[in-house]
């Protein structure tokens, strides 16, 4: 009876062994000369929810997502590559624009946010959360006829036609096959390896820099009214709030419930880290507030009281002047400005 | 000690029907010292075979003309006759899709013997639909993926209705959802009775046929008129209504033994 089960054991393991190898053969496999890139998880720094297992970083995948990151021929009419709207200089989000530009004149429903520490980002991706996995998430601008306006099928045609992608996949990917997946990791490896954690207040927390005291100040109040959203250190804590923002007529943007259904989610928006906050401006989901002060002020004096609002904003946030100004102080030592000037990031030459 | 040798030897066998063999590339099966079946889907209006551009009648009495008919298998296993237990299929994630024949069958090696049941996923598992980029008939190339809420389009339809109130007369059903609540995945299980099982022989294909009858969707678990919903592309109650009716559209029309 023993033999029986030990026997049973040992199946089930090779069976799940060899099932597993057998099914790595149609991941994207790196080419036998790429240099692997090593995934470095700042102190402090959970584990990163995107599985690099499944998608390891190479220099050359790298530099392949970073290729294909700044190209217009992602987009219907090559006007609109992914960093249209995700610019460098503001943390890879639109500066000074309440929505972003799309194809044909047309504007995005909400507000491109920065791209940085996205490997954290978990509960889905997006102002709403509609998507699940990091490597997908560009099938939805890419796709969007207000964004784009382009097809899959159309951009890998566009890739093949190019003399530099084949060699380019080959060197990420073992041969010069172009398909969609690989085109797709190829971009997850490059804004999987944005991390951003080189602001004041992370030399101040390791000790390398101080605060001043406004700043300090700031961060207390921070600690006391901020942080069980904008948990540290991510400055999120991925989760979807009603702030009790009124609805913008014309928009009629409901946020959660558009993927869940569920009316308990109608309003509700993920929550978004602060680091880097004072260059993304402008703020919310819609890109409202034009400045950090006036989210802050809405906080203080102008939620609004919904069936969805959240029951840690239904008295609004109690600050002074003071409070606010120090706040500000404090947000701005979020500001990572070796991320913004990293050249690894920069459009390639 | 009988009980032994069996459990080594599906130690032995087990695994190569687990190995994920590409989709499509498996033409060869039954040739190489394995038996192999392949699956035909046979798709239907009704009692014709389904033809893009002709009117059909719903049970309901509602005209539809399709131009789209496309649906996913997956998960596919059967059901060993003699030790009444279950094999699983070669993992394969396959698009049937009414505009290209050479989408109608695959091939699916196998070990060798007597078969009473097919069994297969319509639609894509969870798993796969938050898995990150895919290849193959996975790919979001083949129009069959949601990019604005992560998630496959299990099934489709597209066409026309004279009872569709919708801009020139469209129908447009794209089925999706996998989470709880939303799923429209189908388990579907055909049973092969004396005399029509599948008899898989070393070295040789055996074939069987599906129907597949796109007239199902709109009823049978539930009445769903073209008037009433002409447009379903969201997960929900109306996806999983439609998902409840297309549970039904299969059925095993001819078995071809070697």
């Amino acid at each position: 009876m023993k033999r029986k089960v030990i026997i049973s054991l040992l199946c089930t393991i090779s069976l799940a062994v060899l099932a597993l190898e057998a099914c790595r053969k149609n991941e994207s496999s790196i080419a036998p000369g790429a240099s692997v890139l090593k995934f470095d998880i700042p102190p402090g720094f959970p584990d990163p929810t995107y599985k690099f297992e499944n998608n390891t970083p190479t220099q050359q995948g790298f530099e392949l997502g970073r290729k294909l990151f700044y190209d217009g021929r992602l987009s219907q009419d090559g006007n609109f590559p992914c960093s249209s709207c995700h610019q460098q200089f503001a943390a890879f989000c639109t500066f000074d624009h309440p929505r972003s530009h799309g194809f044909n004149n047309q504007f995005t429903l909400r507000n491109a946010p920065g791209l940085f520490n996205i490997a954290w980002v978990s509960n889905g991706l997006h102002w709403d959360g509609g998507i699940n996995n990091l490597e997908v998430q560009p099938l939805a601008p890419l796709t969007a006829p207000n964004e784009m306006a382009e097809m899959v099928d159309n951009v890998v045609n566009k890739l093949k036609a190019d003399p530099n992608y084949p060699v380019m996949f080959k060197a990420a990917f073992g041969d010069e096959t172009i398909n969609s997946q690989r085109m797709l990791k190829a971009i997850a490896q490059f804004v999987g390896m944005m991390v951003s954690a080189n602001s004041k207040y992370d030399r101040v927390k390791a000790g390398r820099d101080q605060f001043t005291a406004e700043e300090q100040s700031g961060y207390s109040v921070f600690q006391a009214k901020c942080a069980v959203c904008h948990q540290e250190p991510l400055f999120t804590d991925n989760s979807f709030r009603n702030t009790g923002l009124p609805i913008i007529e014309g928009l009629n943007d409901f946020g959660r419930m558009r993927i869940t259904n569920n009316p308990q989610d109608s309003l509700k928006f993920k929550v978004p880290s602060l680091r880097n906050v004072n260059i993304t401006y402008p703020y919310g989901h819609d890109g409202r507030f034009y400045s950090i002060g006036a989210v802050i002020d809405h906080y203080r004096f102008d939620v609004i009281n919904g069936p969805t609002t959240d029951p840690l904003l239904r008295n609004g946030i109690s600050l002074t002047d003071d409070d606010r100004d120090n706040l500000v102080l404090f947000l701005r030592t979020l500001t990572d400005s070796s991320f913004i000037s990293d050249t690894r990031f920069a459009q390639p030459e | 000690m009988k009980t032994i040798l069996r459990l080594a030897f599906l130690c032995a066998v087990l695994p190569f029907a687990f190995s994920c063999t590409k989709d499509k590339s498996d033409e060869s099966g039954g040739q190489n010292g394995t038996a192999a079946v392949r699956i035909n889907f046979v798709n239907m209006a009704g009692n014709d075979t389904l033809k893009f551009g002709t009117s059909y009648q719903t049970s309901l009495g509602e005209d539809i003309t399709l131009q789209t008919f496309k649906y996913y298998i997956s998960n596919i296993s059967f059901r060993s006759a003699s030790a009444n237990s279950d094999i699983a299929a070669p993992e394969t994630y396959h698009l049937v899709d009414q505009s290209n024949p050479s989408t109608y069958s695959f091939v699916l090696n196998m070990p060798a013997g007597e078969l009473n049941q097919i069994s297969f996923l319509l639609g894509v598992d969870s798993t796969k639909n938050v898995s990150g980029a895919q290849t193959g008939d996975l790919d979001p190339a083949k129009e069959m993926f949601w990019t604005w809420n992560s998630g496959y389009i299990m099934a489709k339809i597209e066409g026309t209705s004279s009872f569709s109130t919708e801009v020139q007369n469209a129908v447009t059903y794209h089925i999706g959802g996998f989470r709880t609540g939303e799923n429209v995945t189908r388990r579907i299980v055909l049973n092969l009775t004396a005399g029509e099982q599948l008899n898989l022989v070393d070295n040789k294909t055996a074939n069987i046929f599906i129907k597949a009858d796109a007239l199902k969707w709109f009823s049978g678990a539930h009445d769903l008129r073209i008037a009433e919903h002409p447009t379903v592309t969201t997960p929900g109650t109306l996806a999983t209504s439609i998902a409840d009716n297309y549970a039904n559209m299969f059925n095993i029309s001819a078995v071809n033994n070697p």
